[in-house]
């Protein structure tokens, strides 16, 4: 329903390019795939999130992910060489920022996800995430 | 006798003080011990194809992050504060160890920029990203201070 919210009632989906992240978690949908987390903290905490992938919102020229506690906005990581760079290209590599301090760099593998966070305090979490149809 | 004892505990001692002095903290050895207090000269290229020349200049017990940060003096993509940085996690997921990566930091700057990188050497290479979705790769290498 969040999800609804935050993507459906926004602007046309942002076409990805072919192969990379976000034609993966997102393809050319408004609302893309929904993954279950467990977070751990580096205070030591544990705790569930639900991770939601779309476009519309926030990043407006490739896609958005919405926390159950944030929302940040993406890209595909880089690839190539520094001589010859080649941008939001990665077919595995996501790179977020949610405007607040927090940065994630996550990883897709087969059907799993796996993210680090450092926010600006110096603070970190690591994410553990499979997919779910939807966050509810 | 009593001075091969007294030898013998000198021995002792000075071989249980080396022991301690070598026992590493919890972060020794992390990436924050080979980027602070350095200064790094930098070139970045952006998304839209644009290039730039920066320069980094790695601090602690300043700016937001209570591990390390940088300043960039040329403003990475426009970001106007200091960033705050903590190095990678390492470990499983079951049992990780943050903080803890010898070579691969991640920054951010509080509003909307963010940076990952390693450090190999004098060089330091990465990506970072802002809010927008606008990206950049950048190569650095230790250069002479900032100011």
């Amino acid at each position: 329903m969040l999800s609804v919210l935050f993507f459906g009632m926004f602007s046309a989906p942002v076409t990805s390019l072919a192969g990379n992240c976000q034609a993966k978690l997102v393809g050319d949908q408004m609302i893309g795939k929904a993954f279950r987390c467990t977070i751990k903290l580096s205070t030591g905490a544990t705790m569930p999130d639900c991770w939601t992938f779309g476009t519309g919102i926030f990043s407006t020229q490739h896609f958005a992910l919405v926390t159950a506690y944030d929302e940040f906005g993406c890209t595909c990581g880089a690839t190539g060489s520094f001589k010859s760079p080649k941008f939001n290209s990665s077919a595995d590599v996501i790179e977020c920022d949610d405007d607040d301090g927090n940065q994630l760099t996550g990883t897709i593998k087969g059907k799993k996800l796996s993210a680090q966070s450092v926010n600006e305090d110096g603070s970190s979490e690591i994410f553990s995430c499979t997919p779910t149809p939807a966050c509810g | 006798m009593a001075r091969s004892r007294a030898l013998c505990a000198a021995v002792m001692l000075s071989a249980l003080a080396g022991l301690l002095a070598s026992s590493p903290s919890a972060l020794a050895g992390n990436c924050q011990d080979k980027l602070v207090f350095k200064s790094f000269a930098c070139t970045i290229k952006y998304s839209d194809g644009s290039t730039s020349s920066d320069c980094w200049e790695f601090i602690t017990n300043e700016g937001p992050s209570a591990n390390f940060g940088f300043f960039d003096m040329e403003t990475v993509f426009g970001a106007k504060n200091p960033f705050g940085c903590a190095c990678d996690v390492t470990g499983s997921f079951k049992s990780p160890s943050f903080d803890n990566s010898p070579s691969a930091f991640a920054c951010d700057d509080g509003s909307g920029y963010q940076i990952n990188g390693k450090i190999k050497g004098h060089k330091l290479t990465g990506q970072g990203s802002d809010s927008s979705g606008d990206s950049a790769t950048f190569s650095c290498t230790v250069g002479p201070s900032c100011g």
